[in-house]
Parts: structure tokens; sequence; C-alpha cells
């Protein structure tokens, strides 16, 4: 634990964003697109009666992005009760989201037939797009093991 | 190697997006081809399709005569008896006397004796029991309560702002008084049991609440259990459950050697129909006394229902006045349930040209008072108010 009224007065203040930071918020924003393009693609399963299928698959996809985001970060703990609070509440509005993105495309599909199709995939590249971004700042906000940030 | 993943993933969803796209087309393209089909079909069979529709109604009311005739009710054992028919429909007055008494105010017991349409003729009555909900023996209902304004009002501002500002207030007071108003709860009775040395009687009332209305309206049927294909119009069935236990308990009191008279107006005639069969089939020894006198009732349930009721009760009345709409209700085919009434018909002919008139229970009393109403074909007289 960083014990802020410890830490030297001399110290420079960091105002320049670490470039590995950057290159992890890349590489991880890169990871989640990769990951949203795939759900995307498994919600256009064509064969009528495996919707449940496809959604165990994406789940399991989706669980497979918070692993690897995870261990990008080197699985940080010590999350404090707003990082908490915001995985919980990031991940109802994850699929408050990915409902409206269904409902959304659905009703554009009632308009243009020929979009009607794309309702499910749509829905879930949301849900795995957001779902990352909510496992994304939540690990951002723990420390290392080791107790360093 | 990430690059090429990435350019695998979106290949592969574009032709994800390809495939389902036209699919979707060709769907679409199936669809609109059919319907063009269709459309021309129906121009070549027009006539047909026209002679159809224009003897929809006809087959209906074909349909609606077949299951009326086809019905064989069992008559009753015992004639109509004019001189009771007047005291139950007095007493249904009193049923909406009482409930509206409740009403207005809480104090109120449920005595029938106090109610305006009380007369001498039910001084050898004795009432054992008001008829109320179950929970703490009341159901409780809310009553709007006009609350005195108050506050004094401000001197007019001449700021324009706090001028608008003020009236914004005003408004929202306003707004806010009308929404929050005082409530008290409220016993509501259903009815009462009156007892004698000569017979006894169990009335219900009509619709008087706003769920009740909303019950009269649930048209769809639901089985009546212990009698084979025998279906109840679901919201009676529904307000009638509130109401049996405490129904069969006082039935378990009465002396079962005397007539059992058990009546309602409107939905308390829906309401009397089922206690009578129920009472029938859990306080046996009742069973042959029961003599059941409905006015202005719907249609209750289906032709099984109908008939395994007249069987039970032989002895059942229906009163009806022809320009009334509520007894013509609900349809006799609703989509796939069909309803008829029960009881031997007795009909007159009051016209005051309005629903509500030609329902209420005083045209009623009115023409059973004046003995006009009748089971032979007749030309009807028109009763009018006495």
């Amino acid at each position: 634990m960083v014990n802020n009224s410890e830490e030297p007065a001399t110290e420079p203040e960091l105002t320049v964003t670490p470039p590995f930071l950057i290159q992890r918020n890349q590489q991880i924003r890169n990871l989640m697109l990769d990951y949203a393009l795939g759900s995307a693609l498994i919600g256009l399963n064509p064969f009528p009666g495996t919707l449940t299928l496809t959604l165990l698959v994406v789940s399991i996809l989706i669980l497979k992005m918070r692993w690897d985001i995870g261990s990008k970060w080197g699985y940080t703990k010590g999350q404090d009760p707003l990082a908490i609070a915001g995985n919980l509440f990031g991940t109802l509005g994850a699929f408050a989201l990915a409902f409206m993105a269904w409902v959304s495309m659905f009703c554009f599909g009632l308009l243009v037939p020929v979009f009607s199709g794309f309702a499910i995939s749509a829905a879930l590249l949301t849900l795995t797009w957001a779902l990352g971004q909510v496992t994304h700042q939540f690990y951002a906000s723990g420390h290392y093991k080791g107790g360093q940030r | 190697m990430k690059f090429r993943r990435r350019q695998i993933l979106l290949a592969g969803l574009a032709i994800g997006v390809a495939a389902t796209g036209t699919r979707n087309y060709q769907r679409l393209q199936v669809k609109n081809k059919l319907v063009e089909l269709a459309r021309e079909k129906s121009q070549t069979n027009l006539h047909s399709v026209l002679k159809e529709t224009l003897e929809a109604d006809v087959k209906t009311v074909n349909q609606t005569l077949e299951i009326q005739s086809s019905l064989k009710l069992t008559p009753p054992k015992i004639p109509y008896n004019h001189s009771i028919s007047k005291r139950l429909i007095q007493c249904s007055k009193l049923g909406t006397q009482q409930y509206l008494s409740g009403k207005v105010d809480p104090s109120f017991n449920g005595s029938i004796k106090s109610l305006p349409a009380y007369s001498a003729q039910l001084d050898s009555y004795t009432q054992i029991v008001s008829l109320k909900g179950l929970e703490d023996a009341r159901i409780s209902e809310t009553v709007e309560v006009e609350v005195p304004e108050t506050t004094t009002r401000r001197t007019t501002s001449q700021d324009p702002v706090e001028k608008n500002l003020d009236t914004a207030e005003s408004e929202i007071g306003k707004t806010v008084t009308q929404a929050v108003k005082l409530k008290q709860i409220i016993p509501v009775y259903f009815g009462f049991v009156l007892t004698s040395k000569t017979d006894n009687i169990i009335i219900f009332r009509g619709t008087q609440r706003t769920t009740e209305w909303i019950g009269d309206v649930f048209l769809f049927q639901k089985n009546y259990e212990g009698f084979r294909n025998s279906k109840i119009h679901s919201g009676f069935a529904d307000i009638y459950k509130g109401l049996a236990e405490q129904t069969r308990e006082i039935a378990r009191q009465l002396n079962p050697s005397l007539p059992c008279y058990i009546s309602g107006h409107s939905l308390g005639s829906a309401l009397a129909t089922l206690a009578a069969i129920d009472i029938a089939q859990n306080v046996p020894k009742l069973k042959d006394q029961i003599r059941l006198y409905t006015y202005a009732g719907p249609r209750v349930g289906n032709p099984d229902f109908a008939q395994m009721h007249s069987q039970v009760i032989p002895n059942s009345y229906r009163i009806v006045n022809l320009a009334d709409s509520i007894p013509l209700s609900p349809p006799t085919i609703f989509r796939k349930d069909v309803y008829v009434h029960v009881g031997q018909a007795w009909s007159f002919l009051t016209q005051y040209g309005d629903v509500l008139s030609n329902h209420a229970v005083d045209t009623y009393r009115a023409a059973v008072n004046g003995e006009v109403e009748t089971n032979k074909a007749r030309t009807y007289p028109s009763s009018g108010l006495t």
C-alpha cells in the first residue's frame, strides 16, 4: 500500500502518462475489439434453434476476455469500494446497453427488413465491448499483488 | 500476427453480414412474392371472399341461436313467486345502499334497518350477518377527503421574474395538493343474510367498486372445479373466491328446513349464481331449499355449467329487462368461449333510452312491484318508475 503522507516532498509530480500505460491501454482496447468482433460474428449464427448455444459460446468468450484483460493488468487487487461498485453497476449497465442495442436494431429492422437479422449480433457486440470496458476500468483501479501500483 | 487476427475477424464479420443480409433479402423477396400471390388470389376469389365476409354476421347469429336452442335446462319445480321477488329486489336495493353507506359513513355497522330502502315488510327478518371482504373482515378502499386551503397568499410582486416564480409555485402547489390526498380505510360490504321463521335470504349487491368493474370485463373463462367441462367467467369467479368461505360458513348456520333465497342484482346476480351452486355442493342439507332469483344478471358460464347448475338448482329464475344490455353480456360466443344464461327467464320491457337507466335496480324494482315480468311470449308493457 502506498502511504501518501510518507512520500518525499521532493518527488516530481507525474504529469506525463508513462508510455507503458498507453501501450497497455491500446493492447487492451485491441483485445476488446477483437473479442467484440468475435461475439458479433457468432451472433450472426444462421442456424435456427441454436440461440442458447450461441449465448453460451459468447459467455465463454466474454469470460476469456475478462481473464485476458486481468492478465494484462497483472490481476491487480485492493480495489476501493468505488471501483467495486463501478464494476457491479457497469456490468448491469453493459446488459442494459446490449438490450437497447437489440431493441434499436430490431425496431430499425421493422422499417428496413434487411437489418432485422443483425439485432442479436449488435447486442452481443455491445455487450462484449461494454463488459470489456468495465473490466478494464476495474483492474486499472487496483494495486499489484506486491503492494505497489 | 494481431493484425492478421483482426483481418480474419473483420473478414468473417463482413462475410457474416453479407450472408445474413442476403438471407434476409431473399426472405423478404419470398414474402413479397407470397403477398403478391395472395393479393392476386384474393382478386380472383374476390366474390367468394366478399360473400364470406358479408355472411359472417349471419353465421354468428345462427350459431348463437343454435347454442341457445340446444340448451336444455331443468325447469323449476316450484313456481315463480311474485311476492318473494318483490322482497328480494328490495333487498338488492338495500345491498347497494348498504355499500354506499359504509363508504360514506365509517361508523356504519352494516345494519340494513337504518337504510332508506328498508320497509316494514322486512320486520319479520333478523339480519344475522353482513357479507364483507376477507382480510380483517374488510377490503380497503380509499375515499378522497377535501383538504381546506389554509395557506395565505403573499402580496403580488412587481418583479416579473418573481411573478413567474410565484405562478409556477402556485401551480405546483395545486398539482401536489391534488396528487396527495388524505385517505381513509372503509369497510366494503358485499351484501347481507336475513333469517326469519318462514325463510332465509342471502343477498349480493351489484358492481360498485373499480376493481369489480375490472373483474366484470375479464371475459376469459376458467374451469369450474368439480364439474367436468364446466367453465365460468374468470372475473366473477375471482370476486366470488373472496366471499366463498364466509358464505359457506353462514349457510351452515341456516335452518335447512326453510327455503333459502339467494339473490342479487347485476354483479350480485352472478355472485348469487356462483354462491347457489357453491352452497349446494358444500352444504348439502340446504341444497333442496335453495331458490335462486337473479336480476339483470350477465351470463356466467358455458352450456355445461348451465346444465349442471339447473340440475342441481332447478328452482332458479332470471328476471331481465329486455332493454337492458348487461344481461346480453358477455356475448354468447366470445372467441372460443361460449356463454349462456341459467334459470327460467322472466322478462319485462322498460326503455329509458340509456344503458344505466335500463339497468338500474330501481327500474327492476318498479317492474317487479308492478308484476309486469312474465315468462310467456307477449308484448311487454313499459312499467315506469313507481
